[in-house]
């Protein structure tokens, strides 16, 4: 999959997210299905190109919603970075790894959010964040995560079949 | 150089990061518009955003019609196709009807606030982010929509332009935990404080002395300059005075549906027009 249909995938998902996303909500929530796609590609390509891919999906998402812009950005590109780092130490074929490791990069947007929503004196409301917000988003993005990542590493995989596309395996 | 980064992506991004939290600090900050690069990204995404919106508003809309065509028997097929075609003829005559009566309720309210100059703008798309209400309307700086000014709808406030661009603007509406607006129990003339909170709900503050009830109407204050005098916000469905509060809390049901908004308009040059409104209601 070369850095062209990364761009494409993330775009098109944009476009959808803010548009028709809202009627599959549960209890008032999407899925963040970008983070999902970050995650699943800095599986699969590991930690430099996840970090880029990360910081791309966010800053498309802060420029045209954000306020600050950046939050999005940041915990988009430290979730392609650390999870991309995991990339040549775990089984890629194993749904339960993109699976957790999307739990964990929720996990982490959420307390990114929560951190500068506190910096910047936004009232912040941390106990519905912990009892409505993340559960519920942790969950659908990790189902969402388990439909996404076959698709995502079966087209991986067969690019590197190809000779122009190398597989990018770390170290 | 560049070897040195390639081998280190750790500093690649610590470098990245820091330059992105500069970038949060400066943006968290107050400014008028956005970047040169940010109003490209925003033309460009804009209208697929918006005709992706217009599409799906179409099908949701004919989904039920659709539905029944599969349950029709094979001998009524003509009939059928006759009523179908009659049916999405009264699906548009009842969707030109709709739209008829907002444009008409629209063109109401443009006549009893002939002071404001109302710029009529459609959504374009929400934010992703579940804990933010921000959205995208379709005009920007070339239509005179400017930071700050209201946006409103024919039944009331819906919030404010927070940045704008060429083709394209962002509006913080009234019930994002970031908002707040001053108002005015329109029967007893009490201000008080209306926020937004991370459930999307409204929540003011009151003066313990006020004599409100349930029911009573809310019009923003003409107070912050923001907002003008007079623009109707919703009605107050709970009064609650904790123990140790100073000042009565109340929840409050806007005029607004935010999940449901199309069109909205933009009211121009807010400073200049004289602060004393009339209540919409």
């Amino acid at each position: 999959m070369s850095g062209w249909a990364i761009a494409l995938m993330l775009l098109v998902n944009f476009i959808m997210q803010s548009t028709v996303f809202r009627y599959i909500a549960i209890m008032g929530i999407m899925p963040d299905s970008a983070l999902v796609m970050v995650v699943a590609v800095s599986i699969l390509i590991g930690n430099r190109r996840g970090a880029v891919v990360g910081a791309a999906a966010g800053i498309m998402q802060d420029i045209v919603y954000g306020k600050p812009v950046g939050i999005t950005t940041l915990s988009y590109m430290l979730t392609g970075y650390i999870v991309g780092e995991y990339s040549g130490k775990v089984f890629k074929e194993r749904l339960v790894v993109p699976v957790f490791f999307t739990a964990g990069a929720t996990l982490l947007k959420y307390f990114i959010v929560i951190f500068f929503n506190y910096v910047l004196g936004v009232p912040t409301g941390i106990p519905v964040y912990i009892r409505h917000y993340i559960p519920v988003e942790l969950i659908y993005n990790c189902a969402v995560s388990a439909l996404l990542y076959r698709a995502l590493y079966l087209a991986f995989n067969r690019d590197s079949t190809q000779p122009r596309v190398r597989a990018k395996k770390r170290r | 150089m560049v070897r040195f980064y390639k081998n280190r992506p750790i500093i690649m991004v610590a470098v990245a990061a820091i330059i992105i939290i500069v970038i949060i600090a400066l943006t968290s900050m107050d400014r008028d518009r956005v970047s040169r690069l940010e109003s490209i990204v925003g033309v460009i995404i804009k209208p697929a955003t918006q005709a992706l919106t217009g599409v799906v508003d179409s099908i949701r809309n004919s989904i039920a019609g659709l539905a029944e065509i599969g349950s029709l028997k094979e001998t009524n097929q003509m009939l059928n196709q006759q009523l179908i075609a009659l049916r999405a003829q009264v699906r548009e005559i009842e969707a030109l009807r709709q739209e008829n009566q907002r444009l008409r309720e629209m063109l109401d309210f443009k006549n009893t606030h002939s002071e404001f100059d109302l710029i009529g703008c459609s959504i374009a798309g929400k934010s992703p982010d579940n804990t933010s209400g921000i959205f995208v309307i379709n005009k920007g700086i070339e239509s005179g929509v400017l930071k700050n000014m209201p946006v409103v709808t024919s039944r009331g406030l819906v919030g404010r332009v927070i940045e704008t661009a060429n083709g394209w603007a962002k509006v913080l509406p009234l019930n994002d935990q970031r908002s707040s607006a001053s108002i005015l129990v329109n029967r007893t003339r009490d201000t008080g404080i209306l926020k937004g909170d991370i459930n999307f709900e409204l929540t003011g503050s009151i003066s313990p002395e006020a004599a409100i009830v349930e029911g009573d109407d809310l019009v923003t204050s003409g107070l912050g300059g923001i907002y003008p005098k007079g623009l109707y916000v919703g009605k107050i469905t709970g009064i609650s005075t904790g123990e140790g509060q100073l000042l009565k809390t109340i929840r409050v049901e806007p005029a607004v549906d935010f999940d449901k908004l199309e069109e909205v308009f933009v009211l121009r040059h807010v400073e200049e027009l004289p602060f004393e409104g009339e209540t919409i209601d």
